[in-house]
């Protein structure tokens, strides 16, 4: 189990971030996201493998300012 | 013109002497001085922020004028150039440093290093992106306040100001954006911007400790 922007899910330890962004339709040219309160730098997305227990937060931006 | 101490006698007369002292000594970086950053530029100097380091590449277009805080005179001059005009017209003794550069992830801690607060104000998705990465990678002890989710005439108070971590503050709705169709217009990119340059008071005057 791992909580991603406030929501415990499951099935996706062992995934990589960039698996995880990917598959939920997230473009990861466009996010910022930190694991247990620390930034995953954006090199190390295909490698940092999702663990149990982890506190995930992904940011979406979006256009306009 | 008002002498810089007649300037702090009115502003101690609005916000105490205190407050007017920790805004004067402070300083804040704004990347991007299109809607968020001219408005957020032009609140900090009224608000009495002394130190202002003010960042953009681009000039002045007419598609400009319904949201950003130029003038028709101002049509093809740089926006920092611009800007400092304005907020000398403010406050004539703000210290006010700018840039006329584009940001990337190789010049960023050239131009930001040693920012304390950094206001991200751009325009495209892909540029808030790279400069909160390149920030939360690079100088993580800055503060970073960024502005997502603005855009359309919608409902008003859908724009809100929330902590994501200790150093990463998100103003906006988080949602519409030009990607969903929506145009950008003057309301609810000043009312992003207001939420900005709040949080950024709160963080410069109490260390952001009511910011939830």
């Amino acid at each position: 189990m791992v909580t991603i922007n406030g929501k415990e899910v499951s099935g996706h330890t062992g995934s990589s971030i960039l698996d995880y962004l990917t598959q939920s339709g997230y473009d990861p040219a466009k996010v910022a996201v930190e694991c247990d309160g620390g930034v995953i730098p954006r090199k190390d997305y295909a490698d940092k493998v999702i663990r149990d227990g982890e506190i995930i937060e992904i940011v979406s931006f979006v256009g306009g300012g | 013109m008002p002498t810089e101490e007649e300037i702090f006698e009115a502003l101690d007369e609005r916000h105490t002497e205190e407050i007017r002292r920790k805004l004067w000594d402070s300083r804040v970086d704004i990347a991007g001085l299109g809607g968020l950053g001219s408005n957020i530029a032009v609140m900090l100097a009224r608000a009495g922020v002394g130190h202002l380091h003010l960042v953009d590449f681009d000039v002045i277009d007419l598609t400009n004028i319904n949201r950003q805080y130029y003038f028709i005179r101002q049509l093809g001059m740089p926006k920092t150039e611009a800007i400092s005009e304005i907020l000398h017209d403010i406050n004539p003794y703000i210290d006010i440093k700018t840039e006329n550069v584009k940001i990337t992830p190789e010049n960023y801690s050239k131009i930001f290093g040693g920012a304390m607060i950094l206001v991200e104000a751009f325009d495209s998705a892909a540029n808030k992106a790279m400069l909160v990465n390149a920030a939360m990678e690079q100088t993580p002890e800055t503060k970073i306040v960024s502005g997502v989710g603005l855009a359309g005439y919608m409902d008003s108070n859908l724009i809100r100001t929330r902590k994501i971590s200790d150093n990463f503050i998100l103003c906006g709705d988080g949602v519409n954006g030009l990607e969903s169709g929506h145009h950008l217009m003057a309301p609810r990119v000043s009312i992003c911007a207001g939420h900005q340059a709040n949080a950024v008071l709160q963080l410069l005057i109490e260390g952001g400790k009511n910011i939830r």
